[in-house]
C-alpha cells in the first residue's frame, strides 16, 4: 500500500513542499527513508516505530520505504516525524488516506507518542499559506506561533493517539483549532522595561543624535573617552526605538523561530531585538553559517539594533563581513550543500575610544599614545565601514556639575513620543513596500522624498568638496536629512536640516584624515 | 565443553512450544554458508525465522542477549536466501527469537528487523 501525506521544508526562512511517501510492501522487514535526509531524519524511524508502537497502535511489520520528495534536495529538522508516522498508518490503513487529503503535518514525536514543538514553524506556515494550503496539524506547544497568521485552519495535536482518533468515524475525538491572536492587544499586556534615558546626565547633543539614528534607523558610531557614558546611553536605546509593525514583528520572528530563539508562550517577537554579541564571538555566529547555516547575530538582530561595544576590538575580518549586510539589509551565506539568504537589516550602533589609553581628542586628560599607535588603533576601520556609519558623534566626558544637576533630564518615554511620530511619517510614505525607514531607502525613493532646495543644495555642495565625501556618504546624508526634517515635522528638507545632517559626517575627518 | 546438547535441547523445547501454538514448521536448521536458521516457520500469512536461544541461568546475560547486530545480519543474509531459493520474496516476514531459560520460555516477537 502507498500513501502521502504533505509536510514543508526550510531552506533559510524559505519553505517549500515535502511530500512524504510510504510503501509498505512484502519482504524482509525493513525501514528506509530516503530523501536526502541528515541524521535527525535517519533517527526519525526509531523515534517513528516506538511512538506508534506506545501509542497502541499497530506498526506494521513488513518492508517500509518512506521517501520526502523532492528527492534532490537537503532536509534538515525533526517536523517530519509526524507525517512519516502518519503516512505509514495511511499506508496500513489505519487511517483513512482520504480524511488526511491536502492537510500539512509538521510535529517532532518522542517515544511515547507526544508529539513535541518544532523550530522555523513561522516560516513554514507563511511559506505554506502563500503557496495556497489551508489545513494544518502542529504540535500543541507551537500553538501560539500559529495564532498570528489568519486566514488558515491550523488544529493541535498534544499526542500521535489524539490525532489518529481524530481521523476515525468511531471516536468523537476533535483536535483543537486555533483561535487568531492580535499582536497589538498582546503587545499591550506585555510592556518591556528599558534603562530610562533620564538617568544620563548631560549628553545632549549624543542624545539628540541617538533620537535621529531611532526615527530613521540610521546607522551610529560614538566616540569617546572611557567612562564618559557611551556603552549606557546605547543600553537606554531600546527604550527610544519606535515600536514595531505587525509585518516587521513577523519578519523577525521568522529568522528568531529558525535560530530556535523563539518564546513560545508569546508566539511572536514583541519588541525590537537588541543584540550585544561580544568581541570575543565568532565570525560565523555573527554573521551566520555552519554546516546547517544558521543565522547569525546580525540576522537575529533585523529590524532592531546590533550593539557592538568597542568596535575596534571586534575582529577585522567580521567587521568587514558586515559591509555587504549594511548596504543591502541582507546576508547570503553560500556553502557547498546550500545557499541561503537571511535577513539582516539592522541599525548598528558601535562605540569606541579614539586610541588605546582612550583619551586622544579628549579636553580633560592627556592622551598618552604615541602617533602611530593611534593610527593602528584607528585603522582597524577601514574607509568603507565609516562610509556606511551615517552619524558619527564624539562623546566626551561629562563635568561634575552635570552629574549632579537638579535639572531633570528627558525621559525615555518623551524622545519615544517623537520618534515614533517620526516613524509613523515614514511609515505612511513608505506605505505598501518593504521600506520601514529613511535609512532603508533606495536610490529611486532617495531621489523622489530628499528633493533639495537651491540654498541646500549650495550648502551640500560646500560639504561635498570640503570633506571629501563619497557618493555614498552624499546619499547617506540626504537620508538623515529626510530623517531630521521628519522629526521637525517638515515636508521639505531644509538648510538646518541639511546642515546638521552633514554634521554628523565630520568626525571621520577630524580623527581619520589627520595622519 | 559442548554447548550443542544444552542448544539442541532448547530447539526442541522451542520447536514444540510453536508446534503448540498452531505455527506450521517449515523447515529447522537450514543451513546455507551464509548462516544457520534454528527455526522456520508459519502462521498468519507471516514467515517467521525464528532464532532460538537456551541457558541454564542468566550468569552470562539474558540468553535474547546473545542475538548480537553480526548475529541479526547473518539471520538476514540468511533468511533472503531462504526466500529466494523456496520463491516466498512476496511473503510477509517476520524474525522472533525464542529464550530458554531453564525451562521457562519466552517468545519475542518481531524482535528486530
Amino acid at each position: 500500500m502507498l500513501a502521502k501525506v504533505l509536510s514543508f521544508g526550510l531552506q533559510g526562512i524559505e519553505g517549500y513542499k515535502v511530500t512524504v511517501e510510504v510503501d509498505i510492501s512484502a519482504g524482509l522487514p525493513k525501514f528506509d527513508i530516503v530523501g536526502l535526509g541528515d541524521t535527525a531524519i535517519k533517527e526519525a524511524k526509531e523515534r517513528v516505530r516506538s511512538a506508534i508502537r506506545n501509542s497502541g497502535l499497530k506498526y506494521p511489520i513488513s518492508a517500509i520505504t518512506c521517501n520526502l520528495a523532492p528527492a534532490d534536495k537537503k532536509k534538515e529538522g525533526t517536523f517530519y516525524d509526524l507525517s512519516i508516522a502518519v503516512a505509514i498508518l495511511c499506508a496500513s490503513s489505519v487511517i483513512d488516506h482520504n480524511k488526511v487529503g491536502d492537510t500539512i503535518i509538521l510535529g517532532e514525536l518522542s517515544l511515547n507518542g507526544e508529539v513535541k514543538k518544532v523550530t522555523g514553524l513561522l516560516p513554514l506556515l507563511i511559506a505554506a499559506k502563500e503557496k495556497g494550503y489551508k489545513h494544518f496539524i502542529i504540535p500543541k506547544e507551537n500553538y501560539f506561533e500559529a495564532s498570528f497568521i489568519s486566514d488558515i485552519d491550523v488544529k493541535v495535536t498534544n499526542t500521535l493517539e489524539e490525532l489518529v482518533n481524530s481521523f476515525r468515524d468511531d471516536s468523537d475525538v476533535t483536535l483543537e483549532v486555533v483561535k487568531p491572536s492580535n499582536y497589538e492587544t498582546l503587545k499591550q499586556s506585555k510592556p518591556a522595561s528599558y534603562l530610562d534615558m533620564k538617568n544620563v546626565k548631560g549628553q545632549f547633543s549624543a542624545k539628540r543624535a541617538l533620537e535621529i539614528a531611532a526615527a530613521g534607523g540610521h546607522n551610529i558610531l560614538m566616540i569617546g573617552p572611557p567612562g564618559s557614558g557611551k556603552t549606557m546611553l546605547a543600553k537606554c536605546f531600546a527604550g527610544i526605538l519606535p515600536d514595531m509593525t505587525f509585518d516587521e514583528a513577523l519578519e523577525v520572528t521568522k529568522i528568531h523561530s529558525v535560530a530556535g530563539e523563539l518564546d513560545l508562550s508569546d508566539g511572536i517577537i514583541l519588541s525590537r531585538p537588541f543584540r550585544t554579541p561580544h568581541h570575543t564571538a565568532t565570525s560565523i555566529s555573527l554573521v551566520g553559517g555552519g554546516s546547517q547555516v544558521r543565522p547569525g547575530e546580525i540576522s537575529l538582530a533585523h529590524n532592531g539594533v546590533l550593539f557592538l561595544d568597542e568596535l575596534p576590538e571586534y575582529s577585522r575580518h567580521f567587521i568587514e563581513t558586515m559591509r555587504q549586510p549594511l548596504e543591502d539589509g541582507q546576508i547570503t551565506i553560500a556553502r557547498a550543500k546550500q545557499t541561503v539568504t537571511y535577513p539582516a537589516s539592522f541599525l548598528l550602533i558601535a562605540s569606541m575610544n579614539p586610541c588605546p589609553c582612550g583619551n586622544y581628542g579628549s579636553k580633560k586628560e592627556e592622551c598618552r599614545c604615541t602617533p602611530s599607535q593611534i593610527h593602528n588603533y584607528l585603522s582597524k576601520l577601514s574607509g568603507p565601514i565609516m562610509d556606511r556609519i551615517d552619524l558619527h558623534i564624539e562623546v566626551d566626558s561629562v563635568s561634575y556639575d552635570d552629574l549632579h544637576t537638579k535639572e531633570e533630564c528627558e525621559s525615555s518615554q518623551d524622545i519615544k513620543k517623537r520618534v515614533d511620530k517620526a516613524r509613523q511619517i515614514q511609515l505612511k510614505r513608505f506605505e505598501g513596500t518593504k521600506v520601514y525607514s529613511n535609512a532603508k531607502m533606495d536610490v529611486t525613493q532617495t531621489k523622489k522624498y530628499c528633493v533639495l532646495s537651491d540654498e541646500c543644495q549650495s550648502i551640500l555642495r560646500m560639504a561635498f568638496d570640503n570633506l571629501h565625501l563619497t557618493a555614498r556618504a552624499h546619499d547617506r546624508i540626504l537620508k538623515v536629512a529626510r530623517t531630521i526634517a521628519d522629526l521637525d515635522g517638515e515636508e521639505n528638507i531644509l538648510p538646518q536640516h541639511i546642515a546638521e545632517a552633514i554634521q554628523y559626517r565630520s568626525l571621520d575627518r577630524k580623527y581619520w584624515l589627520n595622519d | 565443553m559442548n554447548t550443542k546438547i544444552p542448544g539442541r535441547r532448547g530447539e526442541a523445547l522451542a520447536f514444540n512450544y510453536l508446534v503448540e501454538k498452531n505455527y506450521k514448521i517449515l523447515n529447522t536448521n537450514f543451513s546455507c554458508k551464509l548462516g544457520e536458521i534454528d527455526i522456520i516457520a508459519q502462521k498468519d500469512g507471516y514467515i517467521i525465522f525464528v532464532e532460538v536461544k537456551a541457558r541454564s541461568s542468566n550468569a552470562f546475560g539474558a540468553p535474547r542477549e546473545a542475538v548480537t547486530y553480526s548475529k541479526q545480519q547473518h539471520i538476514k543474509r540468511t533468511a533472503l536466501y531462504y526466500l529466494q531459493k523456496t520463491n516466498n520474496l512476496d511473503k510477509f516476514c517476520r524474525f522472533d527469537v525464542i529464550e530458554i531459560l531453564g525451562d521457562k520460555i519466552n517468545h519475542i516477537q518481531d524482535a528486530f528487523m
